[in-house]
């Protein structure tokens, strides 16, 4: 009985100590920051209109990825409000007819001292969206943005668990997650090609 | 960025030293290209970074003989076992087998210095200083180089965001080879005097390997056996003469 | 079973937590984000995101007007890069073009009027609103015209020629006519040789496209590119082997002050050779002084006045005769400005002799550019040398920088007690440091320029640099700023039309006019200007950086023949036969510089980090000196010294250097290598002010002392 005594205090420890490490830590670490308006991927992109990925996040002609698309992109059909949601509204009056952009916050957003081309990789490879973000293009609203307290870089960079390791090929844009697919697909990569 | 399909390149430079005019584009290009600042005034000489630093030697010849040559020194990316690959605790520097550049990835750097003493060239600066620009300045600055941070070495890397730009248009334009003139450095872009030439030397067709085979062509401290990518070419012995830095040294009178 | 909690099982508690937290992500992630945070301080500058852009463009900073391909980010010019396919400049742009995107945010930039309150401007300037500006100047100009007439008042212009310098005269014109100066400038060689001729030729220019050698005074011309290409020789006289001349086919070093002498002596060996009753053609009268003067001046007698042995004389007589037709140009030096009058005028002479003077590949008719003088008869251009003492009550300085320098103290005699002065700058440097109020222009690539080609060549030329950026709302046009300053006075009215509208007219003119080809920015063939619908057309291609060059000239009907009056002839014998040894422990001072880097404007950030990090722009304060004339005076390499003219003293650094001619010290006007962020009042005025201009504003050479401190 004494052992367990003994034994319990340290294991309670243990436990705190797990739990504070695997559970509480994810939890405190990531703030939760809602997108200023609520996208529908599904709405563009579903059967309805069908807009591609590229429609909006396409290329320009030297191969620069458009990244999340300027309010000139929007502007083109919504110069006045074509639905009746609340959000469209507030788009076309708080945005579009200004002109002014809206502050998206991009999940995938990398380091400046990492270099990833798009282009390369879509057109070149010829690698689907799909591969490395998911089923993003088909929701119908957007998540929030997950930021780190202290890197400040989203969730989706490190991935959706806490020890990095990848739930799926698309969770995590890491070096290492990278790196993996470089493995698999027998693609040599240089410490340059990726950082500048 | 296909493996075994592409035949490796080994990007070099030819530079001739009798166009050489010491007019310094080369180097205000690559400040430029590079988001290199102007430092602190107490920077001197010595602390500042120029990735390309055009030096000046002279004949030794009294007046009106007296000639000068330039010789603009940057990484010379060395081919054989480069010294600061080497040295590095911190495997900071990689040499690309497809390119044969020399990369320096300041994310991994530590700034312990140690490859700048071990480059023949001292072709390696530190970043002594964050970079501060004049206000207004930082929002025209080259977006495809990050700016460095203070405590890490930087040099030249043959404008490597050039290449990686020109081979998304390449890929843009469903191409997946390089057309010959497509990626040059900002150096060789900026001669006006035409002296740096850039290619391929793996390539025997290319111009640099052309002139790398003329007789005019030396390259720089070669009883070290660094094999670097990059020949001086002259006609004038004393040139010659100064990349084995064998002589007296720059500057020295003679009596 | 009681469970006292002791401080042991508290200890348990946290030792297992420990290892709890050891054996979970926290430790480790947490540290890997500090690192990650950390070097995303505050103050770390990331590089701009943003869509990236390229265009086209001309380097309006020079008359080269070099194409440039300039690239933006956010619609920011971040990078200039010469364009290889462009016929006119073939891929070159010098430093000063590459760095020019940064100009716009030089520390010095002014982006509004400032006027100054007291002696220093550091300490007591104040901001102006536009409006009070142009109320200001309108008061002085009241004043000026009450106290003192319409001739007080004066315009520095930098750079003539230019769209706005006839905005200028026009309003100089409207004052009831006030006094137009320009500052010496590469033509001024060819206007003079022009007023030396009869029949009167007007303008005249240099056909370098056609010409097989050219021998330079002074200065090497600015060479059209296609002409350098082609082989042209390139004979540079002067003291010092100047960067560009680096790849002279043939460099005469000459003592300072003694080109005439050379050119004289030239003159006499090309009249040696069979056929010199060709004299006889190409003066019109004073033949036999003019013989008997060439007489004194063999190539030994020259030898003993120039430094050059009579062989080296003679060879070059004979490499001008060797090669195509020959040009003899007296060019203006960045830091040493013009040549005397009469080395001018033997240089003519010389021209005169070669046989240059009315045929292809010689001086030619120029034909300005179209439309571009019409209404400024009223208002001459003046010298600057030739303005009364203490005449100008009110000075309106043009601010934009030729990169030649202009010594203050030529300017500063001609200032009455009291007199005003306002500068267009729009840097804080240079002149602009001594106007009482400035009212900046917009900064390069900011505002529409136009880049006429270079007066000495004899095809005229215009490009024009689209601007890149806005400039800010408190720059303005001086000829929009003078417009309404106009209007205040109640001046009769002078156009105030923007620039582009009065660019396009000339524009207009050119297509009017029917002649000259254009060539398009970044490559392609040449194409006959005529082969163009409308002006508009023409405009567009101007716009997307192309460049209209005039056709090329025609020998006129008649040869012209040299009409020297007497008193010219004994100018030319002063300026032959002048000693200008230096005396025992006296050396002759000579400034030099790189143009676009004699300290007259700012230089952008990487260009003054490339004068601090290297030597291959001289520093100010450098005073190059012969390891001879070093060891003669006691002088050690690296030293301070103090080097004394008639006009002051000043600090000086010792560089022995083993090219610099013996008994001269070469001393670097700018830049200053702590220029960059040093504070306006804090700057070392540059040693061009121990540079005393005589009276027809010369000041190439002067007698000094060096002595280390």
């Amino acid at each position: 009985m004494s052992r367990l005594r003994s034994i319990l205090p340290p294991l309670l420890g243990l436990l705190l100590g797990l739990a504070a490490g695997w559970a509480a830590f994810p939890y405190l670490l990531y703030e939760h920051e809602a997108q200023p308006l609520s996208f529908s991927h599904a709405a563009h992109a579903g059967e309805t209109l069908g807009l591609g990925c590229e429609d909006c996040h396409g290329f320009e002609p030297d191969g620069t990825f458009i990244g999340v698309p300027p309010i000139e992109q929007c502007a083109a059909c919504h110069e006045e409000a074509i639905g009746d949601s609340a959000d469209e509204a507030i788009l076309v009056r708080d945005y579009v007819q200004p002109r002014r952009e809206v502050a998206w916050r991009v999940y995938s957003r990398e380091p400046d001292n990492a270099y990833f081309p798009h282009v390369v990789h879509v057109r070149g490879a010829g690698i689907a969206c799909q591969r490395c973000h998911g089923e993003h293009g088909s929701t119908a609203t957007l998540r929030p943005f997950q930021r780190n307290r202290v890197s400040g870089y989203g969730r989706d960079i490190w991935g959706e668990r806490i020890s990095g390791i990848a739930t799926s090929a698309s969770d995590g844009k890491k070096m290492s997650d990278c790196l993996r697919c470089h493995a698999t697909e027998d693609v040599a990569a240089s410490c340059q090609d990726c950082h500048r | 960025m296909s493996t075994a399909a592409a035949s490796n390149s080994r990007y070099g430079m030819a530079i001739d030293l009798d166009r050489c005019t010491g007019c310094g584009a080369c180097m205000v290009a690559c400040a430029v290209e590079n988001n290199v600042p102007v430092p602190p005034p107490e920077a001197g000489e010595r602390k500042g970074i120029t990735l390309l630093r055009v030096y000046r030697a002279e004949n030794g010849r009294p007046f009106p003989e007296a000639e000068t040559a330039h010789l603009p020194i940057g990484c010379q990316h060395c081919g054989e076992e480069p010294p600061c690959v080497t040295v590095c605790p911190q495997n900071a520097v990689e040499v690309d087998p497809e390119t044969g550049i020399v990369g320096q990835i300041p994310a991994r750097c530590l700034g312990c210095r140690y490859c700048m003493a071990a480059c023949p060239y001292h072709a390696r600066y530190f970043n002594w200083w964050d970079p501060a620009w004049p206000a207004g300045m930082e929002q025209a600055l080259n977006p495809d180089i990050a700016p460095r941070m203070r405590g890490v070495v930087e040099k030249c890397n043959f404008c490597h965001g050039r290449l990686q730009a020109a081979k998304a248009k390449a890929a843009a334009e469903g191409r997946s080879e390089l057309k010959p003139d497509e990626y040059v450095p900002a150096c060789v872009e900026a001669c006006p005097a035409r002296a740096i030439r850039f290619g391929d030397l793996a390539d025997s067709s290319s111009e640099v390997a052309r002139l790398a085979r003329e007789p005019r062509a030396f390259r720089l401290l070669a009883r070290l056996g660094t094999e670097p990518s990059v020949v001086y070419l002259s006609d004038r012995d004393w040139v010659r003469r100064l990349g084995d830095a064998a002589g007296p040294a720059l500057g020295e009178s003679h009596g | 079973m009681t469970t006292t909690l002791t401080r042991r099982d508290a200890l348990m508690v946290m030792g297992g937590s420990a290892v709890g937290l050891m054996l979970s992500p926290l430790p480790w992630k947490l540290l890997d984000d500090v690192a990650i945070r950390t070097q995303n301080h505050p103050w770390a500058v990331p590089a701009p995101r943003g869509r990236q852009t390229s265009r086209l463009t001309r380097c309006s900073l020079c008359p080269a007007g070099c194409a440039l391909r300039a690239r933006s980010v956010n619609g920011r010019p971040f990078a200039l890069a010469p364009v290889p396919g462009d016929l006119a400049s073939r891929g070159t742009a010098c430093a000063l073009g590459l760095a020019a995107a940064q100009l716009a945010y030089h520390p010095d930039r002014l982006t509004g009027p400032v006027r100054r309150l007291g002696p220093e401007w550091m300490t007591a300037r104040v901001p102006v609103a536009p409006i009070g500006a142009v109320h200001l100047v309108s008061r002085w100009l009241r004043e000026t015209q009450r106290a003192a007439g319409a001739e007080a008042v004066a315009v520095l212009d930098g750079w003539p020629g230019r769209e706005r310098s006839l905005r200028y005269r026009r309003f100089l014109a409207s004052l009831g006519g006030g006094t137009y100066v320009a500052a010496p400038d590469e033509g001024a060689f060819l206007g003079r040789f022009s007023g030396l001729l009869d029949p009167h030729p007007g303008p005249l220019g240099a056909d370098l496209e056609r010409a097989g050698t050219v021998l330079s005074f002074g200065a090497p011309p600015l060479l059209p590119r296609s002409a350098a290409e082609r082989g042209l020789t390139l004979i540079h006289a002067g003291p010092r082997r100047p960067a560009q001349a680096a790849l002279a086919d043939l460099w005469l070093p000459i003592r300072p002050g003694t080109e005439a002498t050379l050119a004289l002596a030239l003159a006499f060996l090309l009249l040696e050779t069979p056929g010199s009753g060709r004299l006889a053609n190409l003066v019109a009268e004073e033949r036999e002084p003019l013989l008997a003067l060439l007489a004194r001046f063999t190539p030994e007698a020259a030898a003993a006045t120039t430094g050059l042995a009579p062989a080296a004389i003679r060879q070059a007589a004979l490499r001008l005769r060797a090669a195509g037709p020959a040009v003899a140009l007296a060019g203006i030096d960045a830091a040493a400005g013009p040549l005397a009058p009469g080395d001018e005028i033997a240089i003519a002479l010389l021209g005169v002799t070669l046989g240059s003077v009315g045929r292809v590949g010689g001086i030619l008719p120029r034909a300005g550019l179209p439309g571009a003088s019409d209404g400024c008869e009223r208002v001459p251009v003046r010298d600057l040398h030739t303005v009364p003492d203490g005449s100008i009550h009110l000075l309106l300085l043009d601010g934009a920088d030729p990169g030649l320098a202009l010594p203050w103290s030529l300017v500063a005699p001609k200032l009455a007690p009291g007199a005003r002065l306002v500068s267009f700058a729009p840097y804080l440097s240079g002149m602009a440091t001594r106007a009482d109020l400035i009212v900046p222009a917009p900064a390069p690539l900011e505002g529409l320029a136009e880049i006429p080609g270079s007066p000495v060549l004899a095809q005229a030329a215009l490009g024009v640099a689209a601007p890149l950026l806005s400039p800010p709302p408190g720059c303005r046009e001086p000829g929009e700023f003078l417009a309404a300053v106009a209007a205040a006075t109640g001046l009769p009215e002078i156009e105030a039309a923007p620039v582009e509208s009065r660019l396009r007219r000339w524009v207009e003119a050119i297509h009017r006019a029917g002649r000259g080809t254009v060539i398009r920015a970044g490559g392609g063939e040449a194409s006959e200007l005529s082969a163009l619908a409308s002006a508009a057309d023409l405009w567009d291609l101007l716009l997307a950086g192309g460049r209209w060059i005039d056709a090329s000239a025609t020998p006129p009907r008649l040869l012209p023949a040299l009409r020297l009056a007497p008193g010219l002839l004994a100018l030319v014998a002063a300026a032959a036969g002048g000693q200008r040894r230096a005396r025992p422990g006296e050396v002759l001072l000579v400034p030099i510089g790189i143009r676009g880097a004699v300290g007259t404007g700012s230089l952008p950030p990487a260009l003054a980090k490339l004068c601090r990090e290297s030597d291959l722009w001289p520093a100010a304060g450098d005073a190059f000196v012969h390891p001879d004339t070093a060891s003669a005076l006691r002088l050690r390499d690296g030293r301070e010294a103090v080097l004394v003219t008639t006009a002051g003293s000043g600090r000086a650094r010792v560089r022995i250097d083993r090219g610099a001619m013996p008994g001269v010290a070469f001393v670097a006007v700018g830049p200053g290598a702590a220029e960059f962020g040093a504070t306006p009042g804090a700057r070392e005025e540059s040693l061009l002010r121990l540079c005393v201009p005589d009276a027809a504003g010369i000041w190439r050479v002067a007698p000094a002392t060096l002595q280390e401190v």
